[in-house]
């Protein structure tokens, strides 16, 4: 389907209203700092080229979309944006062809038996609204960190202003909870305070059982390409798997799982007994904290004597004793932590996030950076990655959390009800106070019979995610639903998945650049792009499908669905201040329904100093890391947050200020946190450790990658990693069918043997990014007690060989 | 004069030594073919170790190293000749085989070309050893690189194949319609050649410059017939071959 003439002419014009609006600004009291167009330049003989965020991971890409005819035909890497300087990845360069899989969900589907039969748009949103309308309290929207900003605001604003109900998660609760726990009990704030800079200059980068070479190339390449400049960057990777970043890395230190808690503690042993911590840093900018019982992410104040106190045990011979890693090794890093003289980065992703003691070791590597002081100037920063393209920008900032509002306000502390009621012009008891079912709990309740104690969530609206694939032990909170009639699950996705399969109504979405979106990046960069294609068929925007639910529920006379003066929640006026019916599609692309959103959305923002910029200084740029702050007249991106050189919050002559401080007196907290053991270790019937994970060429469960040509052809199935010794004991050959088994479910799949990773003897890996092969009927549920995020990386599991 | 048994002992042994030296010195008759099948045969199977991590990158396509030291030094043996200029005469059919031979590898104009052969599932050490420079074996040639060094390479340069790991039927619990193996209905930008703005000017670049700054890649002396240049003798490109799209995307996109 091409792009109609009509259609192109409205997009276009919104781009220059857009442009317009920021010229009006320039003249007026403000300009934007960066340069960057807006729309693309029509060159006769080939593609319109414009900007976007890349759709997959976290790392937030620009790439340069060519369109022809009203299809997307090139993509490139965009020499303008400051991420990644023209490069991309392999997924990168074919993300065009992610719109392009012939199964594309074009109709709103309806399960009637064990078909699925086409319905109209009306009569879909009509059901959806009546279901509501019956039950809204066991009514539950299940989202994403691949959310656009404004599809999040909406959801967020309607399940919380709308139906005073908490039951929104998003799945990046199974991807980074734990970081934003971690960050909160540190420094009060969420979010990482280093950015993408510190890479160019660090000259140690440590990956906390990471494997970035992979998983985020670009900010890999970043730092190894710095060699073939000739410069000199110690790369260290601590993990349970040998991999491609294990290639470029000078030391690999192979720890047990859970041995990343002991080597924290026992590096910070080390700095104490030999003096070599920062005793000013810590002097001014540390207080100290431990657990309270039962614990909660605040704890209690410690002293420093009673910190001593608790690393006394972490000598490194018993660090080598838990993790495995030679004592030499933990010395080695002690003496690079001792060492102020060159500058560290910590990066991690999974390993330290999906992780029952995810919160603790999170706080430890802060903890670490802090107590050396290697913190805060270029280069020397503890830096969490982000897989999804807007799990900062969504789910983090928006909040759309069981316990969250936007802006980092919290459901159950009455001010911050307050603050978000005033901006939404509702009445504050509108918002519920009690944080609602978070994401295990309520696929659990929605997966679970009444008489078990289940049933809490019996109606799921599931948007830009796959948790049929994705959820952690499936046999127990997903794949139960198909034996309850009263449960109804809606899935909004734009490919057939795992999920989909079990629905009760499909509705099909515009995805990427079929609509007008925002994401917020790993390094606080909010971006912005324009639609620049029609979606195929009848598929919608997500962002329209709750708004016209919104709508519906008004007309079936829904209290929530107006504000205090009756106004409707997503009231969206036009230039001439006359109201648009954005709830019917026809009228959706009239205005700037994202502008209008983000306009909004951005008065949350100032709350924890995470300032948004006015959508138009978005639309010119390549994204901006907020806090982005009005100085001189000028729009300006902050890189460092609570470093005096580059964060304007911070008091002058302060040197560094954490202005979140949970001890209210600026100071960063550095955590006692003991070693534990995982929930679940190998023993003799489950002698294996199983990690899970991804692979370069997909993402995530492989609903876009595994139509993608190029990248499903270089890696097509999943398949089982084996340590060559354990294979050889085995009697093990390449391609051996290998069964895997845990005592949650069992999958079959190929062995392969010093193939893409080698595990430790005694681990096996399993990539998750195949539908046919789920090993999360596998997995294991049991999460972290704060950031309630499961842990994928470990569980015990035997390996069976079952023949060629 | 009688030789002692000793001496005929001695030299008894000394000729079979000798035999057996010059014997085991000949290698076992093995085609190119042969050699070839083999080497990819390993490259599926073995990871080789990278005992030699240090070494700087610039060393690496002149360094023997590790069990395949003398592999690397018979390969330089039978380096394939330099191939002959291209010539005006039947340019056009090589221009256009060239092009499709392009399009087979790539989804689109401007996308990374992906990898038709083995690799190493780990370490990209081995791809600046052909790559690096560029490199003809018999009537193989392996490209030089178009861009600047990048160490990461298969974050672009995936494999053009199967990873050798057999696929499960697609269950049927799944319906719905789905194509398995999926079907994708991209069509990619073609590339365009170059405009002579008038008879006898130089025709501009049909492409970007952005991860093909080195024209010699695919035009110099190794680049594939049709697309090499006809005066290879010339190394100032751009003094005659104005950037063509590029320049509108390169300069003006901002």
């Amino acid at each position: 389907m091409t792009l109609e003439r009509r259609d192109f002419l409205k997009t276009s014009a919104l781009a220059a209203a857009t442009i317009a609006a920021h010229r009006v600004l320039a003249d007026g009291t403000a300009t934007a700092a960066i340069p960057g167009p807006a729309t693309g330049i029509d060159d006769p003989a080939g593609p319109v080229w414009n900007k976007a965020p890349c759709r997959f991971c976290g790392t937030g890409c620009h790439v340069r979309v060519g369109v022809d005819k009203g299809r997307v035909v090139a993509i490139q890497g965009d020499p303008l944006a400051a991420v990644n300087k023209g490069l991309l990845c392999v997924k990168g360069y074919h993300v065009g062809l992610a719109l392009y899989g012939k199964d594309r969900l074009t109709q709103p589907l309806l399960r009637k038996g064990d078909r699925h039969v086409p319905i109209s748009w009306d009569e879909a949103i009509d059901i959806i609204s009546k279901r509501i309308l019956s039950d809204p309290r066991t009514f539950a929207i299940y989202g994403s960190g691949q959310w656009t900003i404004p599809e999040g605001y909406a959801a967020q604003k309607f399940m919380k202003a709308g139906l005073g109900s908490n039951h929104i998660e998003p799945n990046a609760r199974l991807c980074m909870a734990s970081a934003v726990t971690g960050f909160l009990a540190v420094y009060g704030v969420d979010e990482p305070a280093g950015c993408y800079e510190d890479l160019d200059v660090a000259d140690v980068v440590i990956n906390w059982g990471n494997n970035p070479a992979e998983m985020h190339p670009i900010l890999f390449s970043r730092v190894v390409d710095r060699r073939s400049r000739g410069e000199k960057v110690t790369l260290i990777d601590i993990g349970t798997r040998r991999t491609r970043t294990t290639e470029h890395s000078q030391h690999y230190l192979e720890m047990k799982p859970h041995g990343d808690l002991a080597i924290a503690n026992g590096v910070m042993h080390l700095l104490i007994k030999r003096g070599t911590w920062d005793k000013a840093f810590v002097e001014r900018h540390i207080a100290f904290r431990k657990n309270t019982e039962p614990s909660t992410l605040k704890g209690q104040a410690a002293t420093f004597d009673e910190f001593k106190a608790a690393l006394e045990e972490y000598t490194p011979a018993r660090v080598e004793g838990l993790s495995g890693v030679a004592a030499r090794d933990i010395e080695m890093l002690a003496d690079l932590f001792g060492n102020r003289e060159i500058r560290i980065t910590s990066l991690w992703c999974m390993g330290m996030n999906q992780h029952t003691r995810g919160t603790a070791i999170n706080a430890l590597v802060h903890g670490l950076h802090l107590l050396s002081g290697h913190f805060g100037r270029p280069g020397d920063a503890p830096t969490s990655l982000t897989g999804q393209p807007s799990a900062c920008g969504t789910a983090r900032e928006v909040g759309t959390f069981a316990h969250g509002l936007p802006g980092g306000l919290r459901v159950d502390d009455p001010a911050g009800r307050e603050k978000a009621a005033k901006i939404w012009n509702v009445p504050v008891d509108r918002i519920h106070d009690k944080v609602g079912f978070h994401t295990v709990e309520m696929w659990r309740q929605f997966c679970t019979a009444e008489s078990e104690g289940g049933g809490g969530i019996k109606t799921i609206w599931v948007q830009v995610t796959n948790p049929g694939q994705t959820m952690p032990n499936l046999n127990k909170l997903f794949e139960p639903k198909a034996g309850f009639a009263d449960r109804f699950l809606i899935v909004s996705d734009v490919y057939p998945t795992a999920t989909t399969a079990l629905a009760d109504l499909i509705l099909p979405s515009a995805m990427w650049v079929e609509k007008n979106g925002m994401y917020g990046n790993s390094e606080r960069r909010t971006q912005q792009w324009f639609k620049m294609v029609n979606p195929p068929g009848q598929a919608r925007d997500d962002c329209w499908q709750t708004i016209a639910v919104a709508n519906r529920l008004r007309e079936l006379g829904h209290k929530g669905m107006v504000d205090k003066d009756g106004r409707f929640l997503f009231e969206t006026k036009d230039a001439a201040g006359r109201e648009v019916p954005i709830w019917k599609w026809d009228n959706y692309y009239d205005v700037n329904v994202d502008e209008r959103l983000f306009n909004e959305y951005r008065d949350f923002s100032r709350f924890k100093h995470k300032d948004l910029a006015p959508y138009a200084v978005y639309a010119q740029a390549r994204g901006l890391r907020w806090p982005v702050v009005e100085r001189n007249g000028q729009w300006e991106e902050v890189p460092w947050r609570f470093s005096e050189f580059s964060d304007p919050y911070v008091t002058k002559g302060a040197g560094f200020e954490f202005y979140h401080s949970n001890t209210f007196d600026g100071k960063a907290q550095v955590w006692i946190h003991p070693w534990e053991a995982p929930p679940e270790v190998p023993d003799k019937d489950f002698p294996f450790w199983l990690c899970t994970g991804r692979v370069v060429e997909h993402w995530h469960s492989g609903t876009m990658t595994m139509r993608i040509p190029p990248l499903r052809n270089a890696m097509p199935g999943a398949y089982v990693e084996v340590h060559p010794d354990d294979a050889r004991a085995m009697g093990i050959g390449n391609g051996d069918r290998i069964l895997v088994e845990s005592r949650r479910g069992k999958l079959e799949l190929r062995a392969w043997i010093e193939g893409r990773g080698v595990p430790a003897r005694g681990h096996v890996f399993v990539p998750f990014f195949d539908e046919t092969k789920l090993i999360n009927r596998v997995t294991l549920d049991a999460h972290d007690p704060h950031s309630k995020q499961p842990d994928y990386k470990k569980c015990a599991v035997r390996i069976t060989r079952l023949g060629r | 004069m009688s030789a002692k048994p000793s001496h005929i002992v001695a030299g008894l042994v000394l000729a079979a030594a000798a035999l057996g030296f010059f014997v085991g010195t000949r290698g076992t008759r093995r085609t190119t073919e042969d050699r070839l099948a083999y080497a990819t045969q390993v490259a599926e199977t073995v990871h080789v170790p990278m005992a030699t991590a240090a070494t700087a990158w610039p060393d690496l396509p002149n360094r023997r190293r590790g069990p395949n030291a003398e592999w690397e030094n018979h390969l330089a043996k039978v380096h394939g000749e330099m191939p002959a200029p291209e010539v005006a005469e039947g340019r056009t059919e090589r221009l256009e085989a060239a092009r499709e031979k392009r399009a087979a590898s790539r989804a689109y104009d401007g996308a990374p070309p992906r990898v038709p052969h083995a690799i190493d599932q780990r370490s990209t050490t081995a791809c600046l050893a052909c790559h690096g420079e560029g490199l003809v074996v018999v009537d193989r040639v392996a490209p030089k690189m178009s861009h600047p060094v990048y160490q990461n390479c298969t974050q672009c340069h995936v494999r053009d194949g199967e990873n050798g790991v057999e696929e499960a039927p697609f269950p049927a619990e799944f319906g719905l319609g789905r194509q398995y193996p999926p079907v994708n209905t991209f069509v990619g930008l073609e590339p365009t050649v170059g405009v002579r703005f008038l008879p006898d000017s130089p025709p501009v670049m049909p492409h970007s410059r952005m991860n093909r700054q080195d024209c010699v890649s695919c035009h110099g002396p190794l680049g594939t017939p049709g697309l090499r240049t006809t005066h290879p003798e010339r190394l100032n490109c751009e003094q005659c071959h104005a950037p063509g799209p590029s320049f509108v995307q390169e300069i003006f996109f901002r």
